[in-house]
């Protein structure tokens, strides 16, 4: 099992656990979560299939996964149990392998996304939502080659855009209330995620070592790098979260 | 946490439901090259049946890739022609990948011209090719690749191939044999032979040779044994060159283990006594004393009066033998010899006279001298026609000659005595030695450069900064012109130089490798060689890497 999916089930039961027994003081309550004032902060991870066949070249693995955090704001109720919130997040992707035997790839894809979803309340602990994102990935590549001859790494980063849209599924537990009132009142909650990304592809490259002193590097010939091709950004995705709820 | 554990148990599940790992980038770099084209340089990658052709004239530096059969061992440029050949020894098949045939694959410079594919029914793991690149023999050497790979191997099969033909396909024969294999091939020119001019291929065998009728390779090969049955000496041909002009042509072959040169004339089978697929030449065998240890030769002499002059290292001595009557002359030498470079030019003392003439060293010997022969009258004038040099810096360890610039180049062994090149002015017979570093290597430029580049032996040449950091790498270059000498300074130790002939932009260019695993090469104008002009390509191995894998 991955590092993202023990991060996340340990997490969760970390935290019911503290929802039910961290503070004397605390008590659940079974008032509406209404009385929360709409702030969501989860953490997130995230698992995609590797369909590219060119990503094989960072990862050996047939799935991906990511970590993240993110927040969300209800910014509107929409009859008596529907909500819209908004959100920002980030989620890091990082993958590493061997290729060629001897040599290491590295691809640190940083995911920035901005989020509006809808979540209706079928049960105060039940609430089903759609959510669509859309954002950025700045990609890191490095390819470290594993040859005295070698300079230094080859390295280049990207940009690529993206939107996603998913169905999820977000279980909440009552709101919890500090006798003493020292904290506002919260609750937390266990989020699944389905959904699908289109991305524009990346575009990577494998620029040759530069010198880190300007008058090495102003010296050095003119060298061409080379086009690695194309990495697909579209893929279908799971997503396991937890949140605490204010 | 019913809750907790059913979204685990899913979690899971679409973890677990993955297919083995893909291993599609898992093979090792397999590289093979470079081989320099006319104006191009290649490389060939086994492990993804690619070929990388580099242009140094495009305004971007791109490795071209060409799929190439699997299993690509040789790449070789295929001579007189801007074509590559790879001989592509297939695939057997094995679970997910489908066999593939042995194959020789041509691949032109020109991307607009066509890749061709011979079909070959073996896995051969040699190529041989006629100087002008119009016959190719593939067969099985005693060196390359791995013989023992195969559950089956006939080391004397050998496919011919005709390349001038419309669709050229590979004849496959076995060769006779005498429980040796194939160790080289050797090509002949035009023969005048009875049924009319044509060319014939001697494959050298460990105490025989085979000759093949190449215009007609379904006919009988001829097998001559070097040795008399009882001969439990071992005679291994080294050698084998033609004489052509004659009517009865001649195939001498020099062989290690041999006092005697081995003379094949070629004389008319007549018709009542050929066979349905027989030859109409036969083989007539003389053997030619020429001293001891006879280790090279070559033949002059106007048609019709064809002489061979044979170098004898172990007994310090040359001979020059009429092909004809066997009659030989011997001319002492000061100090053995062991190479033979013919050449056409004047000498001091017949300043206006072009004429045949040798030049002959000892190359890895300990002679510090190379003799000047005069072939012209030497029958007569016999010791007179000999003039040797003064004393060399050091014994040679190469020599290149450049009949057309009217020079020869010597590589020196002489450590620690900080002369590495010696440049023999043939007309005047004079030698210059030159400073180096190291003990370099030589590469002549393609004409009409007057340019001879040297390399630095590999870790050598690296500069250094007042810190002691190393600031770049030198390759010099020295025109045969004036003798002058410079150096280029570069980013990388350079492992080859690859000087190209003129592109399309009519300029020619110098190609530097630098050692990498992913391939690295420096373009240098070869007009101008300078730092200035200069521009690198480096990881063309990775080109496009994303989409295609390694395999």
């Amino acid at each position: 099992m991955n590092r993202p999916l023990l991060t996340a089930l340990g997490f969760s039961l970390f935290a019911t656990n503290a929802a039910w027994a961290a503070s004397p003081d605390a008590a659940l309550s079974d008032r509406p979560a209404s009385e929360r004032i709409g702030i969501t902060v989860s953490l997130d991870a995230e698992w995609m299939p590797v369909s590219d066949g060119g990503a094989r070249l960072f990862s050996e693995k047939d799935t991906n996964d990511a970590q993240g955090i993110s927040a969300a704001f209800d910014v509107k109720r929409i009859g008596q149990r529907g909500t819209l919130a908004v959100g920002l997040g980030i989620l890091d992707d990082d993958s590493t392998s061997i290729f060629a035997a001897a040599h290491r790839a590295s691809l640190d894809l940083d995911n920035y996304y901005a989020t509006a979803s809808y979540r209706f309340a079928v049960r105060p602990w039940l609430q089903p939502y759609v959510s669509v994102a859309g954002g950025g990935t700045h990609a890191a590549m490095t390819l470290r080659l594993n040859d005295e001859t070698t300079l230094d790494d080859h390295r280049s980063s990207h940009w690529s855009v993206f939107g996603r849209a998913s169905l999820g599924l977000r279980l909440a537990t009552p709101t919890i209330r500090q006798a003493r009132g020292s904290l506002p009142p919260f609750g937390f909650a266990f989020l699944v995620e389905y959904g699908f990304q289109a991305g524009s592809a990346l575009a990577l490259r494998a620029d040759p070592p530069s010198a880190s002193d300007a008058k090495i590097r102003e010296d050095k010939l003119p060298v061409a790098g080379v086009a690695l091709g194309t990495l697909s950004r579209t893929f279908p995705f799971f997503r396991l979260g937890f949140a605490l709820l204010f | 946490m019913k809750l907790l554990a059913t979204t685990g148990l899913v979690s899971g599940i679409f973890l677990l439901a993955c297919s083995p790992a893909d291993q599609r980038y898992a093979q090792p770099f397999r590289l093979s090259g470079p081989v320099a084209l006319e104006s191009s340089v290649a490389y060939v990658e086994s492990s993804s049946a690619t070929l990388f052709m580099i242009d140094p004239a495009a305004a971007t530096l791109r490795a071209r890739r060409v799929l190439v059969g699997q299993d690509p061992l040789l790449p070789v440029r295929r001579a007189q022609h801007d074509e590559m050949m790879v001989l592509c020894r297939g695939e057997r098949g094995q679970p997910g990948v489908p066999q593939e045939s042995p194959s020789l694959r041509l691949v032109p410079a020109d991307e607009t011209k066509p890749v061709r594919v011979v079909p070959l029914g073996t896995r051969f793991n040699t190529l041989s090719q006629s100087d002008d690149g119009r016959f190719v023999l593939a067969h099985s050497g005693p060196t390359q690749g791995d013989l023992t790979a195969d559950l089956l191997l006939n080391p004397n099969e050998i496919a011919i191939v005709d390349m001038d033909a419309p669709t050229p396909k590979a004849v496959s024969r076995t060769v006779r044999s005498f429980g040796s294999v194939p160790l080289g091939v050797t090509f002949s020119g035009e023969l005048n032979l009875p049924e009319g001019p044509r060319r014939l291929a001697v494959v050298r065998s460990q105490g025989y040779v085979t000759i093949i009728d190449l215009t007609n390779p379904t006919r009988t090969e001829i097998t001559v044994p070097l040795l008399l049955p009882d001969d439990r000496r071992v005679v291994t041909p080294t050698k084998v060159i033609f004489e052509s002009k004659d009517k009865e042509p001649t195939i001498f072959v020099l062989a290690s283990g041999a006092d005697d040169i081995y003379a094949l004339r070629l004389v008319a089978v007549p018709a009542a006594e050929r066979s349905a697929d027989g030859n109409d030449f036969r083989p007539v065998l003389s053997q030619l004393g020429a001293g001891r240890g006879p280790a090279d030769m070559a033949i002059f002499g106007a048609e019709g009066q064809p002489r061979l002059l044979v170098v004898s290292a172990g007994s310090q001595d040359a001979y020059v033998i009429d092909a004809r009557s066997s009659r030989s002359t011997r001319i002492q030498l000061e100090a053995p010899a062991n190479r033979i470079y013919l050449f056409e030019d004047t000498s001091p003392a017949q300043p206006t006279k072009s004429l045949p003439r040798a030049l002959l060293t000892g190359i890895g010997t300990e002679a510090r001298v190379v003799s000047f022969l005069d072939l012209d009258q030497i029958e007569d004038l016999k010791q007179r026609n000999l003039e040797t040099s003064r004393p060399l810096a050091a014994p040679a360890t190469d020599l290149r000659l450049f009949p057309l610039r009217g020079a020869a180049v010597l590589s020196h062994q002489g450590k620690g005595i900080g002369i590495g090149l010696s440049v023999i002015d043939l007309r005047r017979r004079s030698i210059s030695p030159l400073g180096s570093q190291s003990l370099p290597g030589v590469v002549e430029a393609p004409a009409p450069s007057d340019k001879l580049w040297i390399a630095a032996n590999p870790g050598a040449g690296g500069i250094q900064d007042s810190t002691g950091q190393t600031i770049g790498y030198r390759v010099a270059f020295l025109s045969l012109g004036d003798l002058s000498g410079k150096e280029v300074r570069v980013d990388a130790p350079v492992q080859q130089i690859l000087p190209l002939g003129r592109s399309r932009d009519m300029r020619s260019r110098v190609i530097l490798t630098h050692p990498s695993p992913v391939g690295y090469l420096t373009v240098l104008d070869g007009e101008s060689p300078d730092r200035t002009t200069a521009r690198s390509l480096q990881g063309f191995l990775l080109d496009d890497l994303l989409e295609r894998g390694v395999k």
